[in-house]
């Protein structure tokens, strides 16, 4: 079991991560290391390893039991994935990681379907929808070097993540 | 705390935050709206350290322009200009001589200035409530997003707001607009860990259907990603 330390967005590699190609040890390895930190995170339902200082293109995902859930494809580890189709977009608030302090407003598909590689280096195809194509989309923004700041949908979608103490 | 509000006209922001730039000043939060033609803007700014260059500049401003507030004795300024930086703790003067360092944006664009100073800790950095729940949970709070609509009539936002307040839950952000004759009010708000979404919602529906409007209530949380 291998928990790494979560990146904040000052770290944050904002460069696009590097294909991860041909799944090898190291994909294995990087997996393991996803979704060890990701299920020892509270409340966390997705990482991707550009936030636990991978710059490669690969993230961790499951979605089982949240209430906004309706498709559910459970664990998956995921790697080099594109969006081949998207449909209407709708807007609600989600936090992340790497940026603790705050939650936001953003805009993401309802639907989409992409293609992606899995550990055992099939090709597959994923539709999905609701919170689990939200946190498909948010994963892969940080692919792309994106995090949710960089998609708010106005400056009244900037919100102060509160803490009770 | 600064608030600044007047006609709006462009060039306001720039104008105000060159001034607090230029007296050494850093923003942090900050929110921005016009209503009607009017201008607002409402931001937490901290100051570390003030020379006294610019301590007896802005003295002398102030003498020059009378903003309001304070000693008008320019022999004052010229004490305060030496003691101010050594104490930092007077609020009054501090607050003043950020009114003076505004003065010309003021002066330019019809603007009124207030300056309120916080206490320490609730002026930067992330927000953490006190009061009747305090040290219950260390979860966050549910937040909802609730959307109300209808035709205007008197007492439609004091009427939902204290079903709110009665349950001990606080609004966080709240806005309204009346077009023709149709109020729209939408607000975020936080509820006390003493009472559920299901039972707020309630209590706001069934005021709302004593006024004759619609009020939509949906989960404003966030999902942690």
């Amino acid at each position: 079991m291998s928990i790494r330390r979560v990146v904040n967005h000052e770290e944050i590699d904002r460069n696009p991560a590097a294909p991860v190609g041909e799944i090898d040890d190291f994909c294995r390895e990087l997996a393991k290391d996803l979704l060890d930190t990701m299920y020892a995170s509270p409340g966390c339902v997705g990482l991707a390893a550009p936030q636990i200082g991978v710059s490669q293109r690969a993230f961790a995902v499951n979605v089982t039991g949240h209430k906004k859930t309706k498709i559910c494809h459970g664990e998956m580890v995921l790697f080099d994935p594109v969006i081949i189709e998207k449909s209407d977009p709708e807007l609600a608030r989600e936090g992340c990681m790497s940026v603790p302090e705050l939650t936001g407003d953003v805009s993401r598909f309802t639907r989409i379907t992409i293609v992606a590689k899995t550990l055992e280096a099939a090709e597959v195809v994923i539709e999905s929808d609701a919170f689990e194509a939200r946190a498909l989309q948010h994963e892969i923004d940080h692919l792309d070097g994106l995090l949710f700041l960089d998609r708010l949908a106005s400056p009244g979608a900037l919100h102060i993540r509160k803490v009770y103490k | 705390m600064l608030h600044a509000n007047g006609p709006d006209q462009a060039g306001i922001v720039a104008a105000v935050t060159e001034a607090l730039t230029h007296l050494g000043c850093n923003l942090e939060d900050s929110r921005m709206t016009i209503l009607r033609g009017q201008f607002s803007i409402m931001m937490t700014i901290a100051i570390e350290d003030i020379s006294e260059e610019t301590i007896s500049l802005s003295a002398k401003s102030k003498s020059e322009l009378s903003i309001s507030g304070g000693s008008s004795n320019g022999d004052k300024h010229d004490i305060s200009a030496v003691t101010a930086q050594a104490e930092m703790a007077d609020s009054d003067e501090i607050k003043e001589i950020i009114k003076s360092a505004l003065a010309e944006a003021v002066r330019e664009f019809g603007l009124h200035i207030s300056v309120v100073k916080l206490h320490d800790g609730l002026g930067s950095g992330q927000e953490s409530i006190s009061g009747s729940d305090k040290g219950e949970s260390f979860n966050e709070r549910k937040c909802l997003f609730v959307s109300i609509h209808g035709a205007d009539r008197i007492g439609i936002v004091s009427r939902m707001t204290g079903k709110i307040a009665a349950v001990n839950s606080s609004i966080v952000d709240l806005a309204t607009r009346l077009v023709a004759n149709t109020y729209v009010l939408v607000m975020t708000v936080e509820l006390a860990n003493t009472i559920s979404p299901e039972e707020i919602t309630r209590y706001l529906s069934e005021e709302a259907e004593t006024l004759g409007i619609t009020c939509k209530v949906s989960s404003a949380d966030p999902d942690l990603l």
